[in-house]
């Protein structure tokens, strides 16, 4: 049985072979600066036609689906935006501070459930209609619109899948925000900025002027 | 190894040429090689195992286990080191002349044989697993219905004409090592441009030529550039980006340059128009995205139910209910964990779920995987079993019968 695992004497052998094998596997051979395309796929018939033009904006997913300009204030930089945010802006030194504009159509829901929602994110206890009247206005899409201003610890919405906790939260956080109802288009718009509370007082004056900046670039239905 | 027929290592061994062929002839069969091929094996187990934490599972596999060499730095030297892909054939290659080929062909042997032709058959699977399996997810919102799959990793660079059949590929493999300053140009000869890919990067955030962390070398192209990110260990996560230039691929005149981010589909990902490109009254689109394929089949999702523990957000149980439409027909199933649905070589499996919105309805992730040997490895146990069980009861036959002669001897009147 010994004999077998005479592995000693097969050693010359076992390093020849050896040696050989990890010189072929130091030599990599790199395509050429030339490459012929070779690969294809089928097309799909669910895929959408070709475009006219396409501009960079909207390729790249920087205010996608919008409907609106706007003037980006000098502090903040266009992030990609995703299905739930059209326009996505981050500021401050780490870029810890976010404004977004959400327009959710054929949605149910009110300025309270809003305004009550982001409160709740803060730690604060819903609000009614009455409490709403009472807030300061700003315009948005030339209508006066509940601006609120709130303060203190922040917890995000818990991710939307499976198995995602909801984050912790986030102590000293600022919340600004603006809510218009569009019974027309069964639609909800809504303008929030989030972030530290000395960075949210910071950018304030940069939250109006955005705000007030959105135009939409078709005419609006009457809200 | 002693059921290894001696016929070849009795005799005398020749000299030259055919000396040095006994001898690889007796290495390539020899249970040494065996054992030197399962320790490196081990060896690689181990390295891929605690790679994992630092590079993530999809970089560790294809390290350690889907390459033929992988390189290692020992002291700053560079070692290239085969992988598991190279021991795994130079072992199929052993088990074959030395577990098959010159096990003595023996009755008491078939079980042995047997064991031998299952391990053989699991490497097989393996190889054949590796080159044709296709792995890949189906997201559907309730009363949705598609046959399209997307994949989980990789990304592909596609170029469409507007109105044509097919579509253009060129998968990122070809370009994953032009960033830093390298590119490469890629050309068709029906083609009417030619695609000069550089600035690629695995993971990178697209942002404003404004951003503070954008290096100057960076190109900012239409006020966008690519800034590279750190490969994330969840490859799934990485979301890449490169830059092209077309040209004409006549005259070699610039036609565009730009920025391309990759296309993310699904639930909650929004629609964005791929990079368009006008040569001689053709419209092309340019995206860089998963690869996707058919199913020959359609699956429409009916209902997605999930079962809470109760007072938590944690998932009980989740099943989808669907329907499958094909050219025979409907069918209703359900997929569920442990139950998948196979079809025409599919399996779909019941993966996770998800909503994009919290007013927005659940939907339904499949897991799809096209696997032509996916049976193989059970068909391996099942060999495996028998032979081992054939095996056991040969050598206790012969053991019983061993015992039941010494008692026989034993019992026997002593002879005078």
């Amino acid at each position: 049985m010994l004999s077998h695992f005479a592995l000693f004497r097969k050693l010359p052998l076992l390093a020849a072979i050896g040696g050989s094998l990890t010189l072929l596997g130091a030599c990599k051979k790199a395509l050429p600066d030339r490459t012929e395309i070779t690969e294809t796929r089928p097309t799909f018939s669910s895929e959408a036609p070709i475009p006219e033009s396409s501009d960079s904006m909207q390729r790249l997913g920087f205010g996608a689906q919008t409907q609106f300009r706007w003037t980006t204030p000098p502090t903040w930089l266009l992030a990609p935006g995703t299905q739930m945010r059209q326009l996505n802006f981050s500021f401050g030194p780490n870029r810890e501070g976010e404004c977004y504009m959400s327009m959710t159509k054929g949605r149910e829901g009110s300025t309270v459930d809003e305004i009550s929602r982001w409160r709740k994110q803060m730690g604060q206890p819903a609000v009614d209609a009455t409490d709403i009247e009472a807030l300061p206005k700003l315009d948005l899409l030339k209508r006066p619109c509940p601006l609120v201003k709130l303060e203190g610890a922040y917890t995000p919405a818990a991710g939307m899948a499976m198995g995602a906790l909801p984050s912790a939260p986030r102590a000293d956080f600022g919340l600004l925000g603006v809510v218009l109802e569009v019974p027309a288009m069964q639609a909800v718009l809504t303008v929030k900025m989030v972030g530290p509370k000395a960075l949210v007082q910071q950018e304030e004056a940069n939250f109006t002027s955005f705000v007030t900046s959105l135009t939409p670039v078709v005419a609006p239905e009457t809200p | 190894m002693s059921e290894i027929s001696p016929s070849t290592s009795a005799k005398q061994a020749p000299s030259g040429v055919l000396g040095l062929l006994h001898r690889l002839w007796r290495l390539a069969s020899s249970v040494s090689l065996c054992v030197v091929l399962l320790l490196w094996l081990t060896v690689l187990t181990l390295l891929g195992t605690f790679s994992q934490t630092e590079i993530g599972l999809y970089d560790s596999q294809a390290k350690y286990f889907d390459s033929i060499f992988f390189r290692e730095e020992l002291w700053g030297i560079p070692l290239y080191l085969p992988g598991a892909y190279l021991v795994l054939a130079i072992l199929f290659v052993n088990l074959l002349l030395g577990g098959l080929i010159r096990l003595r062909k023996k009755p008491k042997n078939i079980g042995v044989f047997l064991s031998h032709c299952s391990i053989l058959l699991l490497i097989v699977a393996g190889w054949r697993s590796f080159h044709a399996k296709k792995e890949g997810h189906m997201a559907l919102l309730p009363n949705e219905q598609s046959d399209l799959v997307q994949a989980y990793q990789d990304w592909q660079l596609e170029i469409r004409e507007q109105g044509s059949s097919e579509a253009l590929v060129i998968r990122d493999t070809n370009f994953s090592d032009c960033s830093g300053g390298k590119s490469r140009t890629f050309f068709r000869n029906a083609l009417p441009f030619t695609v000069k890919v550089s600035d690629y990067a695995r993971n990178c955030e697209i942002v404003e030529e404004g951003h503070p962390d954008l290096p100057a070398s960076a190109k900012r192209l239409d006020r966008f550039a690519v800034l590279p990110g750190k490969s994330l260990p969840t490859n799934e996560a990485n979301i890449a980006g490169l830059v092209v230039e077309i040209r004409d691929a006549n005259t070699n005149d610039l036609l565009t340059e730009a920025v391309v981010g990759a296309v993310q589909r699904g639930p909650g990902q929004p629609e964005r128009p791929p990079l368009v490109v006008k040569v001689k009254d053709k419209t092309y689109a340019i995206e860089l995205t998963r690869e996707r394929w058919r199913v020959p089949f359609q699956v429409k999702l009916d209902k997605f139910n999930l079962e809470k523990y109760e007072g938590t957000e944690k998932a009980k149980s989740y099943q989808s209910d669907i329907t499958k439409t094909d050219a025979s027909g409907e069918e209703k199933l359900r997929i569920q964990m442990n139950e998948p649905m196979r079809r025409a070589g599919y399996v779909f499996f019941q993966a996770s779920f998800g909503k994009v919105a919290e007013t927005a309805p659940y939907y339904t992730v499949f897991a799809v995987v096209n696997n032509p040997s996916d049976q193989w490895p059970t068909y391996a146990c099942v060999l495996s079993g028998v032979g081992l069980c054939l095996h056991f009861l040969i050598k206790l036959a012969g053991f019983l019968s061993r015992t039941s002669r010494n008692r026989a001897v034993t019992s026997a009147p002593p002879t005078v």
